[in-house]
């Protein structure tokens, strides 16, 4: 006996589940029936590993296992064969044996070889305490019931396969439960079974036939299952349409070929269900159809270009302006086709295809994906109209402004006349009525001045005359201007200067109008007695310093909700107020402009209360006086 | 030339009635000038062709018909209108205007609206008077 042998056999009961365990009723039963047929007091069906012998089943012993040196089996194990000793007392090798010399005092032996496969791994024994001989029945019975014994052995084995196989079954079924592709089998006839609950629901009328299931496929789903069968790889899938009787699926189908000799299937089928993602492409294909009827509804033209300049989408606006066909565009250079320049005015234009070209607003903006710019997008509008509008617009107020100011003239003219003298004395009321005509007049006349001066600052045509000014100087202008305004409000105008130096760029005439605006103003909210202080600063806190002019006064001031409302048109400070306070409601949105134009600011801090300061703050030009002496 | 009373004569030409008005009573009343008005370009040019007393003409600038600049040239073409001392009349407020009027041979330029008060003086300095 060689160990390898010896643990082959080991392995082979391990695997039969033959050691340990409890005694099993099958072998019980023959072990019975061959003491009583025999005649023995004392059977076992055993089986032997490496070292121990294993008792499965014995009548007249209470053994459960002995080594294998004490049991007379090993000779069965080694021989391979049946063994028959007559008398244990006459055996060199067992009669010294425990089992021999001591209780119980064995003296037959009988073994008849169990084995799985070839190898032979236990024996059915009779034993007896007396020497005795078997008669040729008596060994015929021990074979017989041998191989019953044996049979169960080889039972044993199948049991263990029939589990395994329903183990391995169960598993399946679970997987086929849990997957959720339909997997279907396909017998010769092209008929198409659910294996697993996504093929029930798929095919609810259980077993159908391809051609009713796939009807897309049909005119050639035999083929198609040969074709994709023959390959044996197990994922071939093609994208289809399943058809149940309320509905019309998208399914990716694969196909692999079974090879089983006798079973009618041929093909296992598995049917993925696309819908959710058919959805989802449709939708996604419903927001492209969407996005581009929005880029093609919008009047303005819309160019995207990689970042090499290359157009990679026009809408139709962008097309019909530059009067091209969108494949004149895509693919191509959007500065070559449509060639942007601005003309002698300074307005931008694009060329028509015929060469001609059209004003445009263009802006030019960078894609961006995160920091990295990928392309661009040019959206431009036709102004041709809108610049025509502006043209009538401008001889609208032109004529106007000439129809406004002509009568206005003739009016002034003849109440300044009038009032001059020139035609004799007034009684007091005819003269107060002719001073209310007149200052009336001027009213009116700063009204239509100040509508002219936004209109122009609006279309940014108000000319303004740069040049290097003394804000200092200017401010005194201003002051000197509304002296004689300030001294009939009983007001006193304080001119402080601060700045030394304070030069800016500017066009002093209408520099002076915007100070005159808010110097007015101030007199217009001050009481008699006030003061209003017109301060020049500098500061050069920042890198070019800046020159400011703070007009204060001491009036009702203007509560924070109402500050921002201040520089629109028509505002009027608290109406209620409003009295003899009467301007156009113009001036400080005509200031605001005039400042802005220059590259100034106007601002205004205010407390309700405490009076108002609104303040122009320009870019300085030169370094202060004194800083250079230092 | 001067009028018999020693006032000086001035050609007021302005289509706007009222301007006319205001400009004759101002320079007669206030200046003590003498105005002979015309109320377009061709009536200023028959008026001058048959009085040579005229001794300056305020010209307004926007006119029917013939306008102020056109008015100057046919003055300049008369025999006693090529050194008179013409002064414009203009409303116009654009700098780029003002400056092509400018380089017209005129005296000087006086701005509409004008204050009718402080018109005399004006015309005084313009022309040198």
């Amino acid at each position: 006996m060689s160990s390898q042998s010896s643990s082959a056999r080991a392995r082979l009961l391990q695997e039969r589940h033959l050691i340990g365990g409890p005694e099993e009723e099958r072998f019980e039963r023959i072990v019975r029936l061959a003491a009583r047929l025999i005649g023995a007091p004392v059977a076992h069906l055993n089986v032997l590993d490496d070292s121990t012998t294993w008792t499965k089943a014995a009548v007249g012993s209470e053994q459960k296992q002995l080594p294998v040196g004490e049991t007379f089996c090993q000779r069965v194990i080694e021989t391979q064969q049946a063994v028959v000793i007559e008398d244990l007392r006459t055996d060199t090798q067992f009669r010294d044996y425990a089992l021999v010399t001591e209780k119980p005092h064995f003296r037959f032996y009988a073994g008849e070889p169990l084995s799985i496969g070839d190898e032979v791994v236990g024996t059915l024994c009779v034993l007896d305490t007396v020497p005795r001989q078997l008669t040729p029945d008596q060994r015929e019975l021990l074979r017989e019931l041998a191989s019953w014994a044996q049979s169960e052995v080889d039972n044993a084995g199948l049991n263990e396969l029939v589990g395994a196989l329903q183990d391995r079954e169960s598993r399946l079924a679970t997987l086929l439960d849990a997957v959720p592709e339909a997997v279907l089998l396909v017998d010769e006839k092209f008929r198409l079974t659910p294996t697993n609950p996504a093929g029930r629901t798929l095919l609810p009328s259980g077993t159908s036939a391809l051609r009713d299931v796939f009807p897309l496929l049909s005119p050639d789903a035999p083929p198609f299952l040969e074709r994709r069968g023959e390959g044996g790889a197990a994922r071939l899938p093609v994208e289809t349409t399943l058809c149940t009787p309320d509905q019309r699926v998208p399914v990716e189908v694969s196909v692999a070929p079974l090879g089983l000799s006798r079973a009618p299937w041929r093909w296992l089928v598995l049917v993925r269900d696309l819908s959710d993602l058919a959805q989802a492409d449709a939708a996604l294909r419903r927001e492209r159809r969407l996005t581009s009827l929005i880029l093609d509804s919008t009047t303005d033209g819309i160019v995207g270009s990689t970042t090499d300049g290359t157009v990679f989408l026009a809408n139709r606006a962008a097309t019909a302006m530059l009067t091209c066909r969108s494949g004149d565009l895509v693919g191509h250079s959007f500065q070559e086709v449509a060639r942007p320049a601005a003309d002698e005015q300074g307005q931008m234009t694009l060329s028509r295809r015929d060469g001609s070209r059209f004003p445009v607003e263009l802006a030019t903006t960078p894609i961006q994906v995160g920091e990295e710019v990928v392309g661009s997008v040019d959206t431009f509008r036709d102004v041709s109209q809108r610049l025509e509008m502006d043209r009538l617009k401008d001889e609208f107020v032109g004529v106007v402004s000439h129809e406004l100011r002509t009568p206005l003239t003739s009016i002034k003219g003849a109440l300044g006349l009038l009032s001059s003298g020139a035609f004799g004395d007034f009684a007091p009321e005819q003269a107060q009525l002719i001073d209310l005509a007149r200052s009336n007049a001027d009213r009116l006349g700063f009204l239509v001045d100040d509508i002219l001066d936004l209109d122009r600052l609006d279309a940014g045509r108000m000319p303004l005359n740069a040049e290097n000014v003394d804000v200092v100087e200017l401010a005194r202008q201003s002051v000197d201007s509304l002296d004689g305004a300030a001294r009939a409000a009983g007001v006193t105008l304080q001119l402080l200067d601060e700045a030394g130096a304070a030069d800016v760029s500017a066009d002093p005439m209408r520099l002076v109008q915007a100070l005159c605006n808010l110097i007015g103003n101030a007199i217009k909210f001050s009481e008699v007695g006030d003061t209003v202080v017109v301060r020049v600063s500098r500061d050069d806190a920042v890198s070019a310093g800046s020159v400011t002019v703070a007009v204060t006064d001491s009036g009702p001031g203007i509560s924070q909700d109402q500050q921002r409302a201040v520089f629109d048109r028509f505002h009027q400070v608290n109406p209620a107020d409003r009295g003899s306070r009467k301007g156009s409601g113009l001036g400080l949105s005509v200031a605001k402009g005039i400042v802005e134009r220059s590259g100034g600011q106007l601002w205004l801090r205010s407390t309700k209360g405490q009076g108002s300061t609104f303040g122009v703050t320009l870019p300085a030009l030169t370094t202060p006086r004194g800083r250079e002496a230092t | 030339m001067t009028a018999p009373d020693g006032r000086r004569r001035l050609l007021v030409v302005d289509d706007e009635p009222d301007i006319r008005t205001l400009v004759t009573m101002s320079l007669e009343r206030l200046g003590g000038m003498q105005v002979v008005p015309a109320d377009s370009g061709h009536a200023a040019l028959d008026l001058l062709a048959n009085d040579p007393s005229i001794d300056g003409i305020i010209l307004d600038v926007q006119m029917p018909g013939l306008d102020g600049p056109s008015t100057l040239e046919r003055v300049r073409e008369l025999p006693h209108g090529a050194t008179l001392p013409v002064v414009f009349l203009t409303a116009s407020v654009q700098p780029s205007q003002r400056r092509a009027l400018e380089q017209l041979p005129v005296t000087s330029l006086i701005s509409k609206p004008f204050d009718p008060v402080t018109l005399p003086d004006l015309v005084r300095s313009a022309f040198g008077w």
